[in-house]
C-alpha cells in the first residue's frame, strides 16, 4: 500500500467505510502526514483527479479482502448500499462521475439486512 | 481588482474544507437549502427539512393510528441496528418535547441477544451488549437485555394468546387523552423520577446447558431459511414474555418499509400468506394482551441510514445469521436482493409492495374472540390456516406428498388425523420413520411453521415450553376425540 503514497499530496480522501458485511465496522481514515509512516490499514489515494468510479475500483483492488460481490456489483456499489459524500447523497453529486476533492469524506452504509 | 481576486481565492480555500456539491440542487421543500438527500425520485431535501420531515413522520404515524394510549407502557424492541435505534431516538425526541406535543407513553427497551444462535463468541456478545448498555443507559429508560438462551426457561403460557383486557379499549382515545391531561396536573416530577429508579438490568444469565441446547436446536435445522424463521419465532416469544411479565401492553418494532416489503414477499414464499396482514401491518393483535406496533413502517431504509448518519444516532453492528452469506443462502436473503436490485432500477418497487401490504386484511374470525389456543398455531400464534376443505392447494400438496412416500404406517393413525380435519397424513407417512412427536406436533402448526419443523432433524431439540404445550394440546384434542360422541354439536 505504500506505493500509493502521493508524491505531490493534493488529495487526501478521508474515507470511512462502514461495511458491516466485513463483520466489523472498518474505519479507514487516512490523514495525510509526510512525516509519519501511514498506518497499515489506511487507504492512500494517488494524487490525481479521481472520480468515484476509480475510487471504487481502487477499493475493490486494495481494501476488500474477501467476497467483493457483497460490496460491488459491476463497477458500482451494490444496490442497498448508500453512499454519502460529505454527508450528502451521491445521487446529487453525479454518482460515479463525481470528481473527488481534497478532504472529501466518503461513507458507505449498508442498508441490507444482516450486514 | 487584484484585491477582489485575492479575496476570492482566499474564500475558495476556506470553502474547500466544506466542499460544495458539484451539482448543487435546492431543497424541494424550503427552496433555499442545498439538497443533501434524494428521498424519492425527484424529492431532494436539505438537511434541516429532512430532519423535520423525519421527526414529523414518526409522530404522524402514531397520531394517525391512535393505538398507544397516554401512560401506557410501551416496550421498544431494539436490535442495535439503524432502524430500531432511530426508533429509540425518535421516542426520546418525542418525550423531550414541551407538554402539548409530548409523547405520553412510558417506554422501556428490550434487546434480545441472539448471538448464541448466530455462532458468535461470548467476548463478541459481551462487547455488543456493553455498547448497547451505554446507549440504553443514556436514554434513562428502563431496559432489559435478554439472551436468547432464556427460551429454555420460558413458561408454556407464552404460547397461549392472552385475552385482551377490554378496559383500556373502552374509552375512546380522545377521552383517554383528556383524562390524562387532567391527571397530569396533579402529577409531579416525582413520578418521572420513580420511573427512572425502576431501571433494571437483566443480567445475561445463561447456563452452559442452555447454551448447548440452543446450539443443538439451531444445528438441527438444516436450512438457513428455517433457521431465520425459528430465530424470529423464538425472539418474538421472548419479547412477548418480557412484555407480559413487566406489564407492557404494546411492543414497538423497528421494521422499515423496505424491510416490510421484503418480509411480505418472503413470507408469501414461506407459505405464510394467511398471516400476512398481521405480519406486516401497523399493529399486530395476535397475542391478545400485547399488541405489536410498527411505527417505522413509513420510512425507507435509505432515509433511516441517512438520518442515523447525519444526526449521529448511535447504533451497534451485530452480525446476524445472514451476515456474509451469499444471495441465494435463504429465501429471505434472496427476496431481499431481488427487491433491492429491482428498486435500483425501478424506484417505486418498495412503495408498491408496501402499499399492497396496507390493504391486506385477514378473513379469519377476529383475533380477540377466538382465544381457544387449539385454533392457533403453536409457534407463531396465528390462526391455523390448515383447517381447509379438501379442494384446496394445501390438501393437494399433502396428497402428493403422501403418494410419493412409501406407506409404512397403519391407516388407523391417519384416519384419526383426517377426522380432525387438519393435515391428514401430514405426519402419518412422510415422517413415519422419525419420532412420533414429529407428526403430532405438525398438526398443531400452521402451514409455514410445518415447513420449518419439517426441516428439523430432531424435534426434541425444541425448547421445553413448546414441547410441553404441544403435549398438552394433543392430550386435549385426543380427549375431545374420545368424548366427541357425547358432546353436543356446535351449531354450524
Amino acid at each position: 500500500m505504500n506505493d500509493f503514497i502521493p508524491s505531490h499530496p493534493k488529495i487526501v480522501v478521508i474515507m470511512m467505510i462502514i461495511m458491516k458485511r466485513e463483520r466489523k465496522r472498518r474505519e479507514l481514515a487516512s490523514h495525510y502526514a509526510t512525516q509519519t509512516p501511514p498506518p497499515s490499514h489506511a487507504g492512500f489515494i494517488p494524487a490525481c483527479t479521481w472520480d468515484m468510479k476509480q475510487l471504487l475500483a481502487w477499493i475493490r483492488g486494495n481494501i476488500l479482502k474477501e467476497r467483493p460481490e457483497l460490496f460491488m456489483q459491476g463497477d458500482t456499489v451494490r444496490p442497498g448500499i448508500l453512499v454519502l459524500i460529505n454527508d450528502a447523497d451521491w445521487e446529487l453529486m453525479g454518482e460515479l462521475e463525481y470528481q473527488l476533492q481534497d478532504q472529501d469524506n466518503v461513507v458507505f452504509i449498508s442498508t441490507l439486512h444482516g450486514g | 481588482m487584484c484585491q477582489v481576486e485575492e479575496d476570492y481565492n482566499g474564500l475558495e480555500c476556506k470553502q474547500e474544507k466544506i466542499p460544495v456539491p458539484t451539482l448543487s440542487r435546492k431543497c424541494m421543500k424550503c427552496k433555499e437549502g442545498t439538497a443533501v438527500l434524494i428521498i424519492r425520485v425527484s424529492d431532494a431535501f436539505c438537511r434541516s427539512c429532512f430532519k423535520e420531515y423525519f421527526i414529523h413522520k414518526f409522530r404522524a404515524m402514531l397520531g394517525k393510528n391512535r393505538v398507544i394510549f397516554p401512560q401506557e407502557k410501551v416496550l421498544l424492541a431494539v436490535s442495535g441496528g439503524a432502524a430500531s435505534c432511530s426508533m429509540l431516538a425518535q421516542v426520546q425526541e418525542g418525550l423531550s418535547r414541551d407538554a402539548p406535543k409530548r409523547l405520553r407513553f412510558m417506554p422501556g427497551i428490550i434487546y434480545i441477544d441472539d448471538g448464541g444462535a448466530c455462532g458468535r463468541s461470548s467476548e463478541e456478545r459481551q462487547r455488543s451488549v456493553d455498547q448497547l448498555k451505554s446507549i440504553f443507559t443514556e436514554t434513562g429508560f428502563p431496559y432489559f437485555i435478554v439472551p436468547l438462551e432464556q427460551v429454555f426457561s420460558l413458561p408454556t403460557s407464552v404460547l397461549v394468546p392472552g385475552t385482551s383486557d377490554p378496559d383500556p379499549s373502552n374509552p375512546s382515545y380522545k377521552q383517554a387523552v383528556d383524562q390524562y391531561i387532567k391527571e397530569k396536573q396533579n402529577l409531579t416530577e416525582e413520578e418521572a423520577a420513580s420511573a427512572v429508579a425502576q431501571l433494571r438490568i437483566e443480567e445475561s444469565v445463561c447456563s452452559p446447558e442452555h447454551k448447548l441446547a440452543l446450539e443443538r436446536l439451531f444445528s438441527s435445522l438444516n436450512t438457513l431459511t428455517a433457521k431465520e424463521d425459528m430465530l424470529h419465532t423464538l425472539r418474538q416469544h421472548l419479547i412477548l414474555h418480557v412484555a407480559r411479565e413487566n406489564g407492557y401492553s404494546k411492543v414497538m418494532m423497528g421494521d422499515s418499509c423496505s424491510r416490510l416489503a421484503v418480509k411480505l414477499l418472503s413470507n408469501i414464499a414461506l407459505g405464510r400468506g394467511a398471516a400476512l396482514a398481521s405480519d406486516t401491518g401497523f399493529s399486530d393483535p395476535r397475542y391478545g394482551d400485547v399488541v405489536i406496533v410498527r411505527p417505522m413502517r413509513d420510512y425507507s431504509s435509505k432515509e433511516i441510514a441517512a438520518y442515523s448518519r447525519m444526526f449521529h444516532v448511535p447504533s451497534v453492528f451485530i452480525s446476524g445469521l445472514d451476515t456474509k452469506t451469499h444471495d441465494k443462502a435463504s429465501i429471505q436473503r434472496l427476496t431481499e436482493s431481488f427487491v433491492t436490485n429491482l428498486q435500483a432500477d425501478f424506484p417505486s418497487t418498495v412503495s408498491t409492495i408496501y402499499r399492497t401490504s396496507e390493504k391486506l386484511h385477514t378473513v379469519m374470525p377476529s383475533q380477540g374472540q377466538t382465544t381457544e389456543p387449539a385454533s392457533k398455531c403453536l409457534l407463531c400464534l396465528c390462526a391455523l390456516d390448515t383447517n381447509v376443505d379438501k379442494a384446496s392447494a394445501f390438501h393437494a400438496t399433502l396428497v402428493s406428498e403422501q403418494l410419493s412416500q412409501i406407506k409404512l404406517q397403519d391407516t388407523s393413525h391417519d384416519a384419526r388425523h383426517c377426522a380432525e380435519g387438519q393435515g391428514c397424513g401430514s405426519g402419518g407417512c412422510c415422517s413415519s420413520n422419525r419420532s412420533p412427536e414429529h407428526q403430532d406436533l405438525k398438526t398443531l402448526l400452521c402451514y409455514s411453521c410445518r415447513l420449518t419443523v419439517k426441516d428439523m432433524g430432531a424435534v426434541d431439540a425444541l425448547p421445553p415450553y413448546i414441547i410441553t404445550e404441544a403435549e398438552k394440546r394433543q392430550k386435549r384434542s385426543r380427549m375431545k376425540m374420545e368424548i366427541s360422541e357425547f358432546l353436543l354439536e356446535d351449531e354450524d
